[in-house]
């Protein structure tokens, strides 16, 4: 019988691995162990409710972060466990349990978007709270345009944001992407190592160089317009 | 920052408060994510992947999900020592789902079937209710109330049996003005080293626990409470042994909180 699972192998996984999502076969996973007994038959009531204590909050948390309520994030959360439990003998312990785990929480995440989206087809509701697209991006007010720059200089600005998006395009695609983390969804320097697999440094250099670059063609446009 | 960073700023800004391009309709499915994150794919299946991470929140967002679920946060982990009654009845349920479908039986996610389960709340409520109504209403006619002292009145019931005002088998009531306390007794078969006790509202969900509690020989469990902490109604007390973190239901009890 596996000891407690409460020295989860993720939290206390050496950084030494080459991959964090592939288990390591030399090292003794307390996670694999308790799939095995479960696989193999064996103290299989009390392996599952271990390993269902063990990553209950990870996948709560995941639907809370979604934007499901508690009560749909819990119906949820059993679902994905159902699944878990139910194919539990085709997981193959060669990866790591949670990259197995998060996978079916993703799809059945993927199939509740989709049956809300098929729920909502035939009614769409607009709140009237919810801000008015115009030219110039949402407006504060439903219905009336954002106070701001003239006409004039609101095409100047269209002008100036079409230069800008052009010179971004023609970064290499590593910086672009950076950039396009950075500005356009806002990510942090870690998030954006995770997302392209690199590490904070480089993801500081590529941005550190964009702005360089952008700067350069801002200026020669400067130059040129006057 | 010079002119030029601060023009750069604002245009990032600017490009930024133009609103992002929807996401694409087509997403890579969840293994080929984790493929990438795990550098399994070809340089090609790579890089198209970073791209439309570059345009897809939803999916850039599922990638920092799967990070969280390899490295989780605390709050992500259970609490150790902590003994989690939702986690133990979500346990049950899914035990019993799983049971459920094992012979076969397919039952419908809770999502769908919310509002019939709702309708079942609902009349279980109103069940229970009229019968703790009842309980009480006899009670009165038995003339078992005390009368009303400064502040509230608490009357035990047990849970399986109506009884009497201060004491039924297993349980003691000593009531001040403002406090009240409750001994419970256990089966001496079941011993733990640490009990809880938690109370709920017969209506609604309200819920108490008191944890930490000990045995004391010849005496019992004993709980000292505020009548200020409990708005009238009617509560179940069930108590919990535990040990080594997992806990075990060693009786329960009702009492009623009246003005």
């Amino acid at each position: 019988m596996p000891e407690p699972i409460e020295t989860s192998s993720g939290g206390e996984r050496p950084p030494s691995g080459p991959c964090p999502l592939r288990s390591e076969p030399v090292e003794r996973d307390p996670i694999l162990e308790l799939i095995a007994e479960i696989q193999a038959g064996t103290h299989v009531e009390e392996c599952s409710e271990k390993l269902f204590r063990r990553f209950r909050p990870s996948v709560q948390s995941f639907f809370a972060r979604k934007g499901f309520s508690t009560e749909d994030g819990r119906d949820l959360t059993q679902d994905v466990f159902l699944r878990v439990f139910k194919s539990i003998d085709t997981f193959r312990r060669e990866s790591r349990f949670e990259r197995w785990l998060w996978e079916i929480a993703a799809h059945i995440y993927f199939n509740e978007v989709r049956r809300r989206r098929t729920e909502k087809r035939d009614g769409v509701e607009t709140s009237l709270d919810s801000p008015v697209e115009n030219e110039d991006g949402p407006s504060p007010s439903p219905g009336f345009p954002a106070p701001g720059p003239s006409p004039e200089e609101t095409v100047i600005k269209s002008e100036q944001l079409s230069a800008f998006r052009a010179a971004l395009q023609e970064l290499p695609d590593q910086m672009r992407r950076c950039c396009l983390f950075r500005y356009e969804k806002g990510l942090k320097y870690q998030e954006i190592a995770i997302t392209m697999k690199i590490s904070i440094e480089t993801v500081k250099a590529h941005l550190h160089q964009a702005r360089k670059r952008l700067a350069a063609r801002l200026e020669a446009r400067k130059e040129n317009d006057s | 920052m010079n002119d030029d960073s601060a023009d750069l700023d604002r245009l990032f800004t600017r490009l930024s408060a133009e609103g992002r391009a929807p996401d694409p309709d087509d997403h890579p499915a969840p293994e080929k994510l984790s493929a990438y994150l795990a550098k399994e794919l070809s340089p090609e299946e790579d890089d198209a992947i970073q791209e439309h991470l570059a345009h897809c929140t939803l999916c850039t967002e599922l990638l920092l999900d799967l990070q969280r679920f390899l490295d989780p946060l605390a709050e992500d982990l259970p609490r150790e020592g902590v003994v989690d009654f939702e986690t133990a009845a979500e346990w049950r349920e899914l035990r019993g789902r799983m049971g459920a479908k094992a012979k076969g039986v397919s039952k419908p996610s809770r999502l769908r079937e919310a509002a019939s389960l709702k309708i079942a709340y609902s009349l279980a409520a109103v069940l229970a209710v009229v019968v703790v109504g009842l309980g009480v209403y006899i009670l009165k006619l038995h003339g078992d109330l005390k009368a009303p002292r400064a502040g509230y009145h608490i009357m035990l019931a047990s849970a399986d049996t109506r009884g009497s005002a201060e004491a039924l088998e297993g349980i003691r009531l000593h009531e001040a003005p403002g406090d009240f306390s409750l001994t419970l007794e256990k089966p001496p078969e079941l011993d733990f080293p640490e009990y809880v006790a938690q109370f709920s509202r017969k209506k609604g969900s309200e819920v108490r626990t008191v944890k930490g509690l000990r045995y004391q020989a010849g005496e019992g469990v004993t709980l000292l409470l505020s009548k200020n902490d409990f708005a009238p109604g009617i509560y179940k007390i069930v108590l919990f042994g535990l040990r080594d973190g997992r806990s075990r239901r060693v009786s329960s009890y009702q009492f009623s909180v009246s003005p």
